[in-house]
């Protein structure tokens, strides 16, 4: 073996890594994310599309499927997989992660925490797509919506994960350990997904919330999904879709600044 | 005359969480090509040294360098140089063996055909072949060990820091670790930073030794120096076979610093001076066939380790 004892910076410089070693790590990275979820793929499945099924079916069963916010209803579940899958799951496993010095297997290897980060929140929206379609198609079978499977679905749907992975990264590296972590979630779940236009139409939402739900990032993914879903792809959508996207740049950015895989 | 590649200068640090003050002013020096053996009882602050040493904890004050890098101020220029054997377990429990070692030398940096090339040869030098395609999850402690110890060499870091890396391994297994640290030093000047509680197998491989205890050096230098610092006498050890007509005890009891330690187990500690004429009367008083075990033992860096710990080695060895 070539054992290179001095092949690397000497001098105190800061090391920064070319965009090209982000790239490659990243993708790197992201493989082996998705790899070591190959023995417990159904689980994630099942959790994120368990509860947004049920509502669905439990709707339907007592509503019928003239109800009159079906879209809503529809799109509304499909937001609450997005948020199961994505944010739930990474901020617990995060906050998991810190608690049980597992970053450090990545600490002490030389990438970039921003790699490691974009690779999980990947991974978390990869495996919330087969929730998200699975809701969809049933929704749509259920509530006979003549609902269009434009190929923008595919946009949304990564964004939308994006953006609230982002927000889950943000509550895992924040959260001390896992139960925080979970608490935090259970705290931010239903303002996300209940106190928004998500499930039921914004001039229905009592006044307070019409003006607060302009903060979250569901408004604007819910918005997203009904109009790529309607095939109406107005200026309005590419502005939600604008939104949805800089939530994700923030949420990368805060976390990005504000996780530090090493133990003060 | 070897270059130190680490130099640490009063380094302490205490957990905000708790207060608690795990290394006290420490200060040391590593060199290319040595072995270092970081020895300690349980909580000494040997792990929480080497895992400042290896950037992933903030020290409280003190500095270390790292090639004359300040690696406080640049912990990412440490991975550059070092690869680091945790304590902790693995977290990617569903990747394969073979993908473990790997991407762990794709994220060191290695082409892919380099990396398989490097992962086909460690998984042969270090007898995981078999399980190569095992996720990590189905397989034991020791072979995990030996999973990490191949990670750690992949990518030819030129400093290794392996935190308790034969701990669970079976006889075998240890002496070919150990013999492979030996060999790395010897051939590629690797530095192996190395903290362990098999004080009695390392004794054989470190060139340098530091004790820690309550998170301060209590002894530093070569495993020599270090015992000639503390107790010098021989210890010999006889073990009688059960039906020996022959009763010790009387002629034993003569010699001035002896011990039973079981029904059929004496321990005497004698001068070095003394050794040959203390070693003929014992022979001779007692037939070689009445014996089970004889033992002339030296003093061992573990004997250092349990008196510089604050024991006394003849009642420690004894209890």
């Amino acid at each position: 073996m070539n054992f290179d004892h001095h092949n690397h910076n000497t001098n105190n410089k800061k090391i920064t890594y070319p965009l090209s070693k982000h790239i490659r790590d990243t993708v790197y990275l992201t493989w082996t994310q998705i790899l070591n979820v190959r023995t417990g793929w159904v689980w994630y499945f099942l959790l994120s599309s368990f509860i947004p099924m049920l509502t669905l079916f439990f709707l339907f069963l007592v509503l019928g499927y003239q109800i009159k916010w079906a879209i809503y209803v529809v799109t509304g579940n499909v937001v609450f997989a997005v948020v199961l899958g994505s944010l739930n799951t990474l901020a617990e496993q995060m906050g998991w992660m810190k608690q049980n010095r597992f970053f450090e297997h990545y600490a002490a290897l030389p990438i970039s925490k921003i790699s490691l980060i974009i690779a999980l929140v990947i991974r978390c929206t990869l495996f919330s797509f087969p929730a998200m379609i699975a809701v969809l198609i049933i929704g749509k079978l259920l509530f006979k919506l003549p609902i269009v499977l434009h190929p923008i679905l595919i946009l949304v749907f990564t964004l939308s994960g994006f953006a609230l992975s982002g927000i889950g990264a943000f509550i895992g590296i924040t959260s001390t350990n896992s139960n925080r972590a979970n608490i935090a979630t259970r705290v931010v779940f239903p303002i996300l997904v209940f106190t928004a236009p998500v499930m039921i139409p914004l001039e229905n939402l009592p006044v307070i919330l019409k003006y607060t739900s302009i903060a979250l990032p569901t408004t604007y993914i819910a918005n997203a999904f009904r109009a790529a879903l309607s095939g109406n792809l107005s200026p309005k959508f590419w502005m939600d879709m604008g939104i949805i996207l800089l939530y994700t740049l923030v949420s990368l950015y805060l976390v990005a600044r504000k996780f530090d895989w090493r133990v003060d | 005359m070897r270059q130190p590649v680490y130099k640490i200068n009063h380094l302490t640090k205490i957990y905000k969480t708790g207060n608690i003050l795990a290394n006290d002013d420490i200060s040391l020096e590593i060199k290319q090509g040595e072995i270092f053996g970081i020895f300690g009882p349980n909580g000494a602050g040997k792990t929480t040294l080497v895992r400042q040493m290896a950037g992933l904890i903030k020290p409280s004050s003190g500095s270390i360098y790292l090639n004359g890098i300040d690696v406080i101020q640049n912990p990412k220029a440490i991975p550059h140089y070092t690869a680091y054997f945790a304590q902790a377990p693995w977290i990617l429990w569903s990747l394969k063996v073979w993908e473990t070692i790997f991407f762990t030398g794709i994220f060191r940096g290695l082409s892919k055909k380099n990396a398989k090339e490097q992962t086909e040869k460690l998984l042969i030098e270090l007898g995981l072949s078999e399980i190569r395609n095992r996720l990590m999850q189905t397989i034991s402690g020791g072979q995990s060990k030996m999973l990490g110890i191949a990670a750690a060499l992949i990518g030819n870091r030129p400093i290794l820091i392996l935190d308790e890396p034969t701990n669970e391994l079976d006889p075998i297994n240890r002496v070919k670790i150990w013999n492979l640290f030996s060999k790395l030093c010897r051939d590629n000047q690797v530095t192996i930073i190395l903290v362990t509680h098999n004080v009695l197998e390392a004794e054989q491989v470190v060139d340098r030794v530091i004790i820690v205890d309550k998170g301060k050096i209590i002894a530093n230098g070569t495993p020599g120096e270090l015992k000639s610092r503390v107790d010098d006498r021989v210890r010999i050890e006889i073990k009688f076979k059960q039906d020996t007509p022959f009763d010790p005890h009387d002629f034993l009891k003569s010699f001035e610093n002896c011990k039973k330690l079981k029904a059929d187990k004496w321990q005497i500690f004698i001068p070095k001076n003394q050794v040959s004429s203390v070693y003929d009367r014992i022979i001779n008083k007692i037939n070689i066939k009445n014996l089970d075990d004889f033992r002339l033992m030296t003093t061992t860096l573990e004997d250092v380790y349990i008196q510089m710990g604050g024991k006394n080695i003849d009642e420690f060895r004894s209890s």
